[in-house]
């Protein structure tokens, strides 16, 4: 018997030292160097309220005086909390009930109204918060990645064009029914904008957008008659995503894995806010693992400002920030939200 | 009598598991390998993988199957299962990425779900290795009759 328990520790073994030998290896390029420096400074932030929250918000997609509203993966509902974050109300919205709206859609409330853009649908919802009254326009262009609602008559998306798969960014006028297309704001592509996939967010002081690729160091500025202010590149080192696509006669999609660079942003009064997934030469993976480094750019130069950490909460893995006012962050956590005073000027 | 009606069972839930898990990488191979490749600790030896793993499945159901290879069939059931579960709790835990998990009707299971199922499987190997172990114990040290 002593032989075969032996024989089950050594089994277990073996596959732990198999298991091990992957991590290490994969573990082992995390160290590596990247080129580049971070600056960072000092006290940064001061917690002031966290929450926890069963559901599973996506985005915080208005704010309203003392209001702020989140969406989540339910295009009918949406829910609203306080500056203070303790409380929580969840608003069942009386939207058309139409297929291919979920899972590609994006919130905005600037209330009353909410606008819902529906990426596949290729529709915009229209409603207001007070009437219940929600109208859908169906917009000639192809499915879009990224909407943004500028303003009631206005929306800036990224749209794939399904003939020549190249995904550009396009303004569309609901009240005019005219559709702008970008000129030399996009990089060049026919893979349906894998390679330069990012995220589009909106200064509302500026009222620039700032384009930050997922794979590479690009970033865009552009205002929201799609003028383009420049194209400047984060402080790392990565000019060419590293990503590898797959096309099939019916599907484009990632081969492997791709490493991501830039993995969340947030842009306002004149700051852009990056999340960056890339360990500076002067800072060490271990002293990074539990944190979560955030770099800050001047929105007006494109040139880098200074950089700082979010801690972790509760073990919780982060899933993204928003920047809301001048001086305030809001962070997802699996479950907690948190929100932050920003000490900078 | 128990005991080797027991053993059986697990014999033929393993060579059910592994036959079916199999098969269904062998024919949506394609796909198969393309989701080995995306799994970040995978990457680089998708290629490898994907061939090896199928075939290591055939094999312990082939042992399996036959009494006199049994134990060695349950000896592999048992150290796949500790690296299927092991895998699957690093990249539950580990992972900025997860892929589908594939394998015909297991790929309609959540990462969580194919954790504990491996678990169970895993336990089950273990019971059969030792149930095994035991028959042999008395198959070769039997307990002389007392008169």
């Amino acid at each position: 018997m002593r032989k075969f328990v032996l024989i089950i520790i050594g089994l277990i073994c073996a596959a732990i030292f198999i298991l091990g030998g992957l991590i290490f290896i994969v573990n082992s390029g995390r160290n590596q160097k990247n080129g580049f420096q971070r600056r960072f400074i000092q006290n940064v932030f001061t917690k002031i309220d966290t929450a926890t929250f069963e559901n599973n918000f996506r985005d915080i997609c208005g704010i309203n005086n003392d209001r702020i509203y989140l969406s989540d993966q339910v295009p009918g509902r949406i829910s609203t909390t306080n500056l203070n974050l303790n409380s929580l109300d969840t608003l069942y919205l009386r939207i058309p009930s139409i297929p291919k709206l979920s899972p590609v859609f994006y919130t905005w409330v600037n209330f009353p109204n909410i606008y819902i853009l529906g990426g596949n649908l290729r529709a915009i919802i229209r409603g207001n918060l007070l009437t219940h009254t929600y109208e859908t326009k169906f917009i000639a262009t192809g499915p879009f990645a990224k909407g943004i609602a500028i303003n009631h008559e206005n929306f800036i998306m990224r749209s794939i064009d399904t003939v020549t798969k190249q995904s550009l960014f396009k303004k569309v006028n609901l009240k005019e029914n005219v559709i702008q297309v970008e000129h030399n704001i996009s990089e060049k592509n026919t893979d349906a904008g894998f390679s330069y996939d990012g995220t589009l967010s909106y200064d509302p002081l500026t009222h620039r957008l700032l384009y930050v690729c997922y794979y590479c160091n690009l970033f865009i500025c552009f205002d929201s008659n799609l003028n383009l202010n420049y194209k400047k590149h984060t402080i790392d080192t990565t000019y060419s995503p590293r990503v590898e696509i797959m096309k099939t006669k019916y599907s484009i999609t990632h081969e492997l894995p791709p490493v991501t660079i830039n993995a969340n942003s947030s842009s306002y009064g004149g700051t852009l806010f990056i999340q960056s997934e890339l360990k500076a030469d002067n800072e060490i993976y271990n002293s990074i693992k539990g944190r979560v480094v955030i770099d800050m750019y001047d929105e007006y130069s494109g040139l880098y400002k200074s950089s700082f950490y979010l801690p972790l909460i509760n073990g919780e893995k982060f899933k993204k920030f928003q920047v809301i006012q001048k001086n305030q962050l809001i962070a997802f956590y699996e479950k907690a939200v948190v929100k932050y005073k920003l000490n900078i000027q | 009598m128990f005991k080797k009606a027991f053993i059986e069972v697990i014999a033929i839930l393993l060579i059910s598991l592994f036959t079916y898990a199999a098969v269904s990488k062998l024919m949506t191979y394609t796909n198969f390998k393309f989701q080995l490749k995306r799994s970040p600790y995978l990457t680089n030896i998708a290629g490898f993988v994907s061939f090896l793993l199928p075939t290591i499945e055939i094999a312990i159901s082939v042992l399996l199957v036959k009494r006199n290879t049994r134990l060695f069939g349950f000896y592999g059931a048992f150290f796949l299962m500790c690296l299927f579960t092991g895998y699957i709790y690093i990249m539950l835990n580990y992972s900025p990425y997860l892929p589908c998990t594939c394998g015909g009707v297991l790929s309609s299971m959540s990462w969580n779900q194919h954790l504990y199922f491996n678990i169970c499987f895993m336990v089950l190997s273990l019971v059969g290795i030792l149930l095994m172990a035991k028959q042999n114990y008395e198959t070769y040290y039997p307990i002389p009759p007392t008169d």
